[in-house]
């Protein structure tokens, strides 16, 4: 993950610990779609940015990632800096944290009242 | 009987052959024999008892073979008697031939042989005793003393003393001869019964030990057969457990084969699940990309847009440095008021020039980016560029791998279920259970065997027992029968005793019936031939057969003191009542029948032997048919024969009187 895209950023943060351990649980979670919290905070982030949607939240909470471990594909950085070319790269990274803090929310809602999520219902709408 | 023929062979003084037909009308009445004294009369008597009889002893037998037969080598002497009997015509063949050669003593000639034809055919050819039976039953020796005798023997009829054997012989004739003969029977049988009798009571003692042994035997057999059954039932009971078992193991191991459906199913999940962790794995992979599937609109646009961007930077910048050259040519052109032609230009000409570019410049100098700013846009494409195949690739590549995960997700699914359909019907069923059947059907197949071995073992010691208890069973049947045949034999005892005791009073009584018809008729013959009619009023016959005489007065004298011919008298008396009842019809053979008697008596047996209707044969001399006999007997002769004899040889030969010789 370049560090231009996020100003230097190098943890990610998160207000929902638990849905992120809810997710990735290898016996009730959803290990075949997320078996670590980085895949859990690329879809929820993607997922963020694609419906537009985030969710502002103290960043001063636990760390649950690298930066440098997100978005290995390479797309988010460039995403985000096409969407927002005149946003600073610090400001970049706290919207990546905000378009996955608002995903994950979705993500868990849906593991919670079903059991699973379907990553495909969100990537074929 | 009736005698019809007579035939002799070296009988005696007979040497060769003699014969002696009798026609029918010659079967009944008198035939005299004519012969003076050693002449054959009695050798002619003597041959018709020796061919129904046979010789005593070879001494007789030896006697009887014709001097001059006997120095012929394979010389042989018969006599052959027939005559007709209830019906029947029978031929009586006796004959005698010697062994050795010459014949100097007895035992030189052989026992004689005797055959019997009735009506031609021979009857029991071979079988002495039955021949002898055989002519018994026609007329019994003992009896044939009063149909042939001689007259001068007579007297010994009026012994006082009657033997046992002349009253068997008298009853012989009367035919009391079946209830002697059942008599003397009945007490043989009844020795033979007794006898059986005692030897059954001494098995009896050994009855008692015997059944002790058999209810001995019975306890061991009831032993052995209660420890059958126990054997039977412990077999039975494990067959029975073995069944049980076999039928469970069955069950089981048709649950083992659903064991084995269920472990095969088993595996083929494993094979599901390995590769459904390896397509999570995969997924897993892949879902490390799928983010960028989901913005893979959003960078194609950022993309599309940035490159168009690009396009017209780069545009841009390339019109701005030929803006810049031509800028840089007016600015010359401007400043040196020179083309580089070198035409010059005038002010009117660079104030219309300015004006032409001065916006130009105006709006170059807003829109132009640097070359840095191009390098980073340029960049940006790059990366968007890059990013836009990334999320192209994740789209084909996840899909797939969800088809074969959602496949996979399937076949686990339904082979969950059939496993849990199978784990539901072979629940409770384990590996130990079957290994606790086999040892259970193992160790019951070694009982069972164990037992049958057993079995096997009481049985043939039952049999064995059974058998002896049977062997046991029947020596003391035979015992006990011997007990119940003691009594059975005591019975027979009395019964035999009593029934002797019954024949014996019904032999009496017969015989006493008997006696006074006898009685009857010799009294009348005594009238007709006694001389003293006035003196004895009658003759009696006592009840042994004895008999006397009862003077008028009264008296009974004693026999042994009447004289030998009134003793004569009442014995022919006597032997005619007997003949009268005689249950055996055969001819009178009388061989000197006067004998003692004096003239009145002669006469008198004369007239009474002349009435008789029946075959007599009178073997007379001369001096017996003398004093008027003759002409009393005359009437009745059928037949008259004289036997001669050569004086050179002394052999004989019969002459008919008045006729041929045979």
């Amino acid at each position: 993950m370049s560090s231009v895209y996020w100003g230097g950023a190098t943890k990610v943060y998160t207000a929902s610990r638990d849905k992120y351990e809810a997710l990735t649980d290898s016996e009730s979670g959803v290990p075949e779609a997320f078996p670590r919290f980085v895949d859990v905070f690329n879809f929820a982030a993607a997922l963020g940015i694609a419906r537009g949607q985030r969710q502002p939240f103290s960043k001063d909470g636990p760390e649950i990632l690298n930066m440098y471990s997100v978005d290995a594909e390479g797309v988010l950085g460039p995403l985000l800096m096409a969407l927002h070319p005149n946003a600073p790269s610090q400001e970049r990274y706290h919207m990546l944290l905000e378009y996955a803090e608002w995903g994950v929310n979705i993500l868990w809602n849906e593991w919670k009242a079903t059991g699973t999520v379907d990553p495909a219902a969100y990537i074929d709408e | 009987m009736k005698l019809t023929s007579i035939e002799l062979h070296n009988f005696r003084p007979y040497f060769g052959a003699v014969r002696l037909s009798f026609a029918k009308d010659e079967q009944s009445g008198l035939i005299l024999v004519h012969g003076h004294n050693g002449y054959g009369k009695t050798s002619l008597h003597t041959a018709i008892q020796w061919a129904l009889y046979g010789e005593s002893g070879s001494k007789e037998l030896h006697e009887h073979f014709n001097y001059q037969a006997l120095k012929q080598k394979g010389a042989q002497m018969n006599v052959g008697l027939s005559f007709s009997h209830q019906g029947a015509e029978y031929r009586v063949v006796r004959e005698a031939r010697p062994v050795e050669f010459p014949v100097i003593k007895p035992s030189d000639v052989a026992r004689s042989t005797v055959s019997i034809y009735r009506n031609g055919a021979q009857l029991s050819q071979g079988d002495v005793e039955a021949i002898r039976e055989r002519i018994e039953s026609i007329i019994p020796k003992d009896a044939s003393q009063f149909f042939f005798f001689d007259g001068e023997q007579i007297a010994q009829y009026t012994a006082s003393d009657r033997t046992k054997h002349a009253k068997d012989a008298i009853a012989l004739v009367l035919g009391l001869r079946v209830a002697r003969v059942a008599i003397d029977d009945a007490q043989e049988i009844l020795v033979s019964v007794k006898r059986e009798r005692n030897k059954a009571i001494a098995q009896n003692q050994a009855h008692s030990k015997l059944v002790s042994t058999q209810d001995e035997l019975a306890r061991q057999i009831e032993a052995l057969s209660s420890e059958e059954h126990a054997t039977q039932k412990r077999i039975a009971d494990r067959k029975e457990q073995r069944r049980a078992a076999a039928v469970e193991l069955d069950g089981l191991q048709e649950v083992e084969g659903l064991s084995k459906e269920r472990q095969r199913l088993e595996t083929e999940l494993s094979v599901v699940d390995k590769a459904r962790a390896e397509v999570v794995e995969a997924l897993q992979k892949e879902a490390r990309g799928l983010y960028v599937r989901m913005l893979g609109a959003k960078v194609s646009g950022a993309h599309t847009t940035a490159m168009s961007d690009l396009e017209k930077a780069r545009d841009h910048a390339a019109s701005s440095r030929v803006e810049q050259a031509v800028g840089q040519f007016i600015d010359q052109v401007l400043t040196t008021g020179r083309c580089i032609c070198g035409r010059s230009v005038g002010p009117a000409e660079s104030d219309a020039i300015r004006a032409l570019v001065q916006p130009a410049k105006a709006s170059a100098q807003g829109s132009q980016l640097t070359p840095e700013e191009l390098n980073a846009l340029a960049a940006q494409v790059h990366d968007l560029a890059k990013a836009r195949q990334k999320c192209e690739y994740a789209s084909q590549r996840f899909d797939e791998l969800r088809a074969r995960y959602a496949d996979l997700n399937r076949q686990k699914s339904g082979l969950e279920s059939r496993i849990a359909a199978l784990s539901s019907q072979i629940r409770g069923v384990d590996d130990e259970s079957v290994t606790t059947l086999h040892r259970l059907i193992d160790e019951a197949d070694k009982e069972i065997q164990l037992s049958l071995r057993e079995l096997g073992s009481i049985e043939a010691r039952l049999e064995e027992a059974t058998k002896a208890s049977a062997d046991l069973e029947r020596q003391i049947a035979k015992v006990a029968l011997a007990s119940v045949t003691a009594r059975a034999f005591d019975a027979q005892v009395r019964l035999l005793e009593k029934l002797i005791a019954a024949l014996e009073q019904y032999y009496v009584q017969s015989a006493l019936a008997r006696k006074d018809q006898v009685a009857q008729k010799a009294n009348h013959f005594f009238r007709q031939l006694t001389n003293k009619p006035d003196s004895y009023s009658e003759m009696f016959i006592k009840d042994d057969f004895g008999f006397g005489v009862k003077a008028k007065d009264g008296t009974m004298p004693d026999m042994n003191q009447v004289s030998a011919g009134e003793k004569q008298v009442v014995a022919f008396s006597f032997i005619l009542g007997l003949n009268a009842y005689a249950h055996a019809e055969a001819p009178l053979m009388i061989d000197t029948p006067m004998g003692r008697l004096d003239v009145p008596h002669r006469q008198n047996l004369a007239k009474a032997l002349a009435g008789l209707d029946q075959q007599v044969f009178l073997f007379v001399t001369d001096t017996d048919l003398g004093f008027g006999v003759d002409e009393l007997l005359r009437g009745a002769v059928r037949r008259e024969v004289e036997i001669v004899q050569d004086d050179s040889t002394l052999t004989s030969r019969i002459r008919e009187l008045g006729g041929g010789n045979e």
